[in-house]
């Protein structure tokens, strides 16, 4: 019952709705599952009838709650729905004891959403009295607030079904497979208010339905190479984008993405090239911004998949590239059990003929290298639209049980700054945390990254704040300002362009390496060296 | 015998000539907390628990004269034996026990009776006149267990964060936020507070209380921030957009309140007693006589005496707001008054925060 109320909630504050819808739909039965859509979403044959008067709410809360009906009525007056105060004024109601021989507390608490609507509705047929008052009352108290408050809409007859139905179709999809284009003409044909219904409605499609469904893949992390086995791998670049399969289906090319809405419409360049494989064929890749050769932020990425349907503007604002990591099926041939070498091939035979002038559809180029080039080419892995590199055991099927592609993340970025702030916190054992510069355009400092201040020892310490006494510059409570003299070596996992930040960059993992006695404040580094060096091309730092 | 009565400068003891939590300046005040309207500048002596006392200075300025007295240890004054006791509400938040020919007196002051890493909590203390405050006097305010409803900021935070999104949350400066501050996850990015609540962590860890650290950088997009509310729309935290707001307060217990708010988004975690906690401290104190301060006292009154508890109203001379507007006074006097040194808000780029932040919020609340 908890997963409804993160449902209720997802929908109320219209956040991870799809994903909330998701994880409920995975625990519901099927009458919960069905009850929840018609109380949530609409629809349906049966209108809601209005069972309990807002008058029997405040008598029945008074007798359970044994509270004056003024104070309930007072009560309810802070909210502007009986449903909601009602809910709300039944956790001042203890804990109903279990009784012997009923089921234990947390069973109840979970049960089931239509069951309990059902027991409510029957307690609400009886005649009133104060035993079922307080039957009814336990009966809302053992759930939570939020379900409560639905429960109660259902029974007042307002009950808002605000949620939108492509977002709970999506949810729907993810969980039993069928595509949700399927799943939008079984909703509208086939409008039950039972159990039944829904099973109708998620039953698997007919074979060609299903190509586009299989599990996923995981790239597992490793920090080292296992390096016994030189010749076995295949090394490609981590391409910073969506993980997306390309499904040549009989009525078009689809899209799927664990993670996200349809993309089916919102990438038309690469459908084009896509349309001349066989019906059938899947192939695994990355959605790319911009191109292999001059790929874009993420962020580019993003917007554009927000857009609905992307028009002939948004194409040219962020072209898209489909760049190819696997073959799954050829045509409807599964190579799913095939080694990566065959499957490789296969797919670069495809590039050569096929797909060899589509244009938004690219092979991600594979190395067979030896050990120490492919260190090499791991310290080339470092730069705009590439996070490190992706190794492939050349014998690995397609097998989401067994197959291990590992990423190697990219070397740190290290530069040299000058320390121009610390901020002291706590007195004893206090840490000290440091604002670093780099040197702009016109030889300013610009700040560019803050990093905690450690120390080996408490000499150490000792003689860093001697150094901090003799430097200050200004002190702003707990904050000091310093002369621009200690140079430090710092390194970063890696960077975002930030707008608004004078150095245009958002750093991730920044770490202080050393304190830097032997150099003098003129070598550190500069803005636009670290931009040459790292290959930011896509901030604007003005 | 009335050790207390309500006057138009606060509740008064005649007996002892003292004032508690004065709403203007007197010669003698015990200040049950620092919030502002517990504490009043111009004061002549000011008593309070000793982990109080940063904050107070703080507050009112480091020249006030003010003395702490021990938890528990006892004072006389004329007459009046006081103790002070521990009302878990902010850090040095008290109870005010007085005692004079065998009757004793207890002025709860704010309370909670909810667990807060960052202060003692609240100890029933038996009395036989109990003046409590009554806040969320009503049935419908029932506190979440806290560990729920910071699960649930936290995944808000969580998702957020995956999307690029700032989390700000909109509390008061002084003890919503450092409760906050010692309770998020460390591992969801660092943590920005507004100037005003680094002033109020800073008085905090005097106190000895330990508080996790927060980043010196303005904030940038996916970052959580911790902020009152009139920072919102400065440029400070114009750096954190795209964000979300959330209000953290018992006041988001309901729809119309969040609406109130102008926010779809609250977090019902408050720092007074609600409504079942008011009645087992009620009951816990023995009391045969209760007063009702603030908010719904008609209400708790009513109820009382209807249960045969002998109850009344205190009315002092503190103007009868709204509830929702006293927790905006709590959360909009935010300036500290000892500003000798410059106002240097934060490092970094966003030196206007506090500059912009004392130009206030007037808008009116919503209806
Ligand atoms: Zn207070």
């Amino acid at each position: 019952m908890r997963r409804f109320a993160a449902l209720v909630e997802a929908i109320e504050t219209s956040a991870g709705v799809v994903e909330a819808w998701t994880d409920w739909f995975r625990v519901a039965g099927s009458a919960d599952a069905m009850l929840s859509i018609r109380l949530l979403v609409g629809g349906g044959k049966e209108r809601s009838r209005r069972r309990l008067t807002a008058a029997r709410l405040r008598r029945l809360l008074g007798t359970a709650l044994a509270l004056p009906e003024w104070l309930i009525e007072r009560s309810l007056g802070e909210s502007d729905d009986a449903a909601e105060g009602g809910a709300l004024l039944l956790s001042a109601m203890p804990f109903p004891e279990v009784e012997a021989g009923e089921a234990a507390a947390s069973e109840r608490t979970e049960g089931s959403l239509h069951r309990r609507l059902e027991r409510l509705t029957t307690r609400l047929d009886e005649p009133e009295s104060d035993e079922t008052d307080c039957a009814i009352a336990a009966t809302l108290r053992e759930t939570d607030e939020t379900t409560r408050r639905v429960l109660l809409r259902a029974l007042l007859g307002t009950s808002r079904p605000t949620g939108s139905m492509r977002a709970m179709l999506t949810g729907l999809g993810r969980v039993c497979g069928v595509p949700i284009d399927v799943l939008e003409d079984r909703t509208a044909r086939d409008t039950g208010d039972d159990a039944a219904t829904f099973e109708r409605w998620i039953a698997p499609c007919a074979a060609d339905d299903s190509i586009g469904r299989w599990p996923r893949v995981p790239l597992t992390m490793i920090d080292a190479l296992p390096t016994d086995r030189d010749e076995a791998w295949s090394a490609e670049w981590n391409w910073v984008g969506l993980r997306v399969r390309l499904v040549r289906h009989r009525s078009g090319v689809r899209w799927s993405a664990d993670d996200l809405e349809p993309l089916t419409g919102k990438l038309p360049e690469a459908c084009e090239g896509a349309e001349r494989l066989a019906v059938g064929t899947v192939l695994d890749g990355i959605l790319i911004a911009g191109s292999m050769a001059a790929p874009r932020p993420r962020g580019d990425l993003e917007r554009r998949l927000a857009r609905r349907r992307s028009t002939a503007a948004d194409r040219r604002a962020v072209p898209v590239t489909f760049v190819a990591i696997d073959l799954l099926h050829d045509g409807l041939e599964d190579r799913r059990r095939e080694t990566w070498t065959e499957r490789r091939e296969r797919l670069e035979q495809l590039f050569a003929t096929t797909l060899a002038d589509a244009a938004s559809i690219a092979l991600s180029p594979a190395f067979r290298e030896s050990f120490s080039k492919l260190q090499e080419r791991h310290r080339e892995s470092r730069r705009p639209g590439i996070d490190g590199l992706v190794l492939k055991p050349l014998e690995a099927p397609y097998d989401p049980e067994t197959i291990r592609w590992f990423v190697l993340p990219p070397q740190p970025f290290r530069w040299t700054a000058v320390l121009r702030l610390v901020r002291q916190t706590g007195d004893v054992a206090s840490t000290i945390e440091g604002s670093f510069s780099v040197r702009g355009v016109g030889g300013e400092f610009v700040p560019f990254a803050q990093a905690p201040l450690s120390f080996g020892s408490d000499e150490e310490r000792t003689e860093f704040e001697a150094l901090l006494k003799r430097t200050t510059i200004a002190r702003f409570g707990p904050v000091r300002e310093l002369e621009p003299e200690q140079v430090y070596e710092l390194e970063c996992a890696g960077f975002e362009p930030a707008p608004r930040r004078r150095s245009g960059l958002a750093l991730r993992g920044v770490r202080v390496i050393r304190r830097c006695d032997e150099r003098t404040v003129d070598t550190i580094d500069s803005l636009a060296d670290l931009q040459a060096a790292w290959r930011i091309t896509s901030i604007d730092p003005t | 015998m009335n050790l207390l009565v309500p006057t138009e400068r606060g509740l008064y003891c005649p007996v002892g000539d003292f004032h508690i939590d004065p709403s203007r300046a007197v010669p003698r005040a015990i200040v049950t907390h620092a919030h502002a309207d517990h504490a009043v500048k111009g004061c002549g002596k000011y008593l309070a628990a000793p982990d109080c006392l940063p904050l107070l200075r703080h507050r009112l300025g480091r020249g006030i004269e003010a003395e702490g007295l021990e938890y528990g240890r006892s004072r006389r004054v004329r007459g009046v034996r006081i103790s002070l006791h521990p009302a878990g509400h902010v850090l040095g938040s008290i109870q005010v026990r007085l005692e004079c020919r065998g009757e004793v007196w207890v002025a709860t002051g704010d309370y909670k009776r909810q667990p807060d890493p960052t202060c003692r909590p609240f100890e029933p203390v038996p009395c036989h006149v109990l003046l409590t405050e009554t806040t969320f006097g009503l049935p419908i305010y029932v506190w979440p267990e806290a560990d729920e409803e910071l699960q649930r900021i936290e995944s808000w935070r969580r998702r957020n964060r995956e999307r690029g999104v700032s989390s700000l949350l909109l509390v008061y400066s002084l003890g919503k936020a450092q409760r906050l501050l010692a309770s998020l996850a460390p591992d969801l990015g660092p943590i920005h507070v507004h100037d005003a609540i680094a002033g109020v962590n800073a008085a905090y860890r005097e106190a000895g209380i330990e508080l996790p650290t927060t980043a010196i950088d303005p904030p940038s997009a996916g970052s959580t921030v911790l902020t009152v509310p009139q920072a919102v729309g400065t440029r400070w935290l114009a750096a954190a957009a795209p964000y979300e707001t959330a209000y953290v307060s018992g006041w988001m217990r309901t729809r119309r309140r969040r609406q109130q708010r102008g926010t779809g988004r609250g977090f019902v975690m408050s720092d007074h007693v609600d409504w079942p906690a008011l009645m087992r401290t009620i009951r816990e104190s023995g009391a045969e006589r209760v007063g009702a301060m603030h908010g719904s006292t008609a209400e708790v009154v009513r109820f009382l005496r209807e249960q045969g508890t002998e109850a009344f109203e205190v009315r002092t001379g503190r103007p009868q707001l709204d509830p929702a507007t006293i927790d905006r006074a709590e959360s909009f006097d935010e300036s500290p008054a000892s500003s000798n040194a410059p106002a240097h808000p934060s490092l970094g780029e966003a030196d206007d925060a506090a500059d912009d932040a004392d130009d206030g919020d007037d808008r009116p609340e919503g209806v």
